[in-house]
């Protein structure tokens, strides 16, 4: 049983097929990449998975429920969550604001309008805990727009965490990000994946970040599904070679 | 009330480099001062040219301006119809002054839950629109409100406006404390603070915090599962529940009500009080609302065209500080 099971699904814009026939099985607690060229569909596989939209055709199963026609907030709360391309964060509140937000939406408490003293302790623990995790105690009482690219990066991936996801998606984790934030991000997504017990599936252009931290990568090109394996076999497969990787990681 | 209360009422724009504990000292002082100052306003109003009746008048349209700001400053909604609240508020509590009971308390209870209730009725319609939009269909609700009142002359006194009411003393136990200019003052105070504590209570609530979220990022806040369109309606319940309770309190102020209440004119007046004083600033409307009364009365007696010299500073504000007179004053502590 897998975790994620995307089974024959198909997605079209009026006349343009931008997904056509796609299985994708994530199991639980693996990392997995979804690579390939723009316009591959890559980020439509993920708003589909997410709940943006439904698919055309086909179905999807998260933990062997159908989830095919399930909006954004019912996929949350069964613990599918996911980060976006462009950092969508509160930009003006702080760190420790912005993952309070978080925290309290997942406790489902967002509309009330006081707290005991026990759930406020509650709150707090579970905020320190996530900065924590993710290293931004420090940083817990600085605007979240004052901060480094990267680090607003790793504020949309704790608050991510703060919605207790069992299926973390990943849109582009690096994207923007200089050599060292970029290192400093996949040492915590590693981290991450195993102090929160998580299953992962990433989006992203860079080939070496995938290589170095997906378990198993599934490839795209034009909307269908190429190939699937592990980073190895990806990388000696020669279709694979010929429509994606040009030769350059071979 | 004492300031006390407010001790550890965090501003929750303010995101200074400080741990809470640093923050709750500091957030100290601003309160005990706005305290003080409203509580010995009797005091020193005559030293400075004013009377009490002017103190009172500032506290009821800072309450009203408050109640907006949950929404303006707070939730990020810009709502144009707050005086219909206000104004209806202020109408049902002449209402029962007249023909229910002659009693201070019923008719500031009453003109609360008529400003709360139309509110809540009116905001599913208002809260699926956003900016503008918003601002237009809540301008087009208070011109409603304001025709009905205008035209039904038999009932609210048409343009003349409702005469022939009065605040009543009030009654406890083993004696009757009549409602005097001074004593009313400290009646609005008491209503004041009561809504004061329950905003700052509001704030530190995670409803509070997801009112600003909603200002901040409202497609974030659909990936956490919560609907933006539930957190603004009940913003602007709430402040249509506050507004009432300023209006019913401005009603007897004046023993007097008319339909320059609920025009949109004074909803405008609202807005320019928040965004004045700092509508990011848990004190912002009341300053705001000083700031205009004094302008109202110290530059009109100079010329009747006060109001374009406050438009003048609205502008000056809005251009150079856009967080408001307490915005200015925030920076300074800062640097």
């Amino acid at each position: 049983m897998s975790l994620l099971n995307v089974e024959n699904v198909s997605k079209k814009f009026g006349q343009l097929a931008a997904l056509s026939d796609i299985h994708l099985k994530v199991e639980k607690g693996e990392i997995r990449a979804l690579l390939g060229p723009n316009g591959a569909g890559k980020t439509t596989l993920f708003n589909l998975i997410s709940g943006m939209f439904a698919p055309t055709t086909g179905s999807i199963h998260f933990n062997d429920d159908e989830i095919t026609q399930q909006s954004v907030e019912q996929r949350v709360r069964t613990g599918i969550v996911r980060t976006f391309q462009i950092t969508e964060i509160f930009k003006e509140l702080s760190v420790y604001e912005n993952l309070r937000i978080a925290v309290e939406s997942d406790m489902g408490i967002s509309l009330r309008p006081w707290l005991g003293s026990t759930q406020k302790q509650a709150v707090r623990r579970r905020v320190d805990e996530l900065l924590e995790a993710t290293q931004l105690a420090s940083k817990a009482y600085r605007e979240v727009g004052e901060l480094a690219h990267g680090d607003q990066r790793v504020v949309e991936v704790a608050m991510a965490l703060a919605m207790s996801p069992r299926l973390l998606l990943l849109d582009e984790p690096t994207a923007g990000m200089s050599d060292h934030e970029t290192e400093h991000m996949v040492q915590l997504i590693r981290q991450l994946h195993q102090e929160f017990d998580l299953t992962v599936l990433f989006v992203e252009h860079d080939m070496h970040l995938v290589f170095n931290l997906a378990q198993r990568i599934t490839i795209l090109d034009n909307g269908r599904w190429l190939a699937e394996g592990t980073p190895q076999e990806i990388a000696d497969d020669e279709r694979v070679q010929a429509a994606y990787l040009g030769g350059s990681a071979a | 009330m004492t300031a006390k209360e407010f001790e550890s009422t965090p501003s929750p724009h303010l995101t200074l480099p400080s741990s809470p504990k640093q923050r709750d000292l500091r957030a100290y002082l601003p309160h005990a001062i706005v305290w003080v100052v409203l509580l010995t306003a009797p005091l020193w109003m005559p030293l400075v040219g004013g009377y009490t009746l002017l103190a009172t008048r500032v506290l009821v349209l800072a309450m009203a301006a408050m109640g907006l700001n949950l929404l303006l400053g707070y939730a990020g909604a810009l709502s144009f119809g707050q005086a219909a609240f206000f104004g209806l508020g202020g109408y049902a509590a002449g209402e029962t002054l007249m023909h229910l009971a002659p009693s201070t308390p019923l008719a500031l209870l009453i003109g609360m839950l008529t400003g709360g209730v139309i509110a809540a009725i009116l905001g599913p319609i208002a809260v699926r629109l956003r900016g503008i939009y918003f601002a237009m269909i809540t301008i087009a609700f208070g011109q409603a409100f304001y025709f009905i009142v205008v035209n039904w002359n038999s009932f609210t006194g048409g343009e003349d406006g409702l005469l022939g009411f009065s605040r009543q003393p009030l009654h406890f136990d083993t004696m009757t404390v009549p409602l005097s200019g001074i004593n009313y003052y400290y009646l609005t105070l008491f209503c004041f603070a009561v809504v004061a504590a329950l905003v700052a209570a509001l704030l530190r609530s995670p409803l509070g915090h997801a009112f600003i979220a909603v200002r901040e990022n409202e497609r974030r806040l659909q990936f956490f599962g919560v609907k933006a369109g539930t957190l603004l309606w009940i913003a602007f319940t709430i402040s249509g529940f506050i507004a009432g309770l300023a209006g019913a309190l401005y009603a007897q102020l004046n023993n007097f009500i008319s339909p320059a209440a609920l025009h949109w004119t004074l909803s405008g007046d609202f807005v320019m009080m928040c965004v004045l004083g700092g509508m990011r600033s848990f004190w912002g409307p009341l300053l705001g609302a000083g700031i205009y009364v004094v302008a109202e009365n110290l530059l009109s007696s100079y010329t009747d065209n006060w109001m374009s010299l406050l438009g003048l500073m609205f502008i000056l504000i809005v251009l150079f500080f856009p967080k408001g007179v307490l915005g200015i004053l925030r920076v300074r502590v800062k640097a």
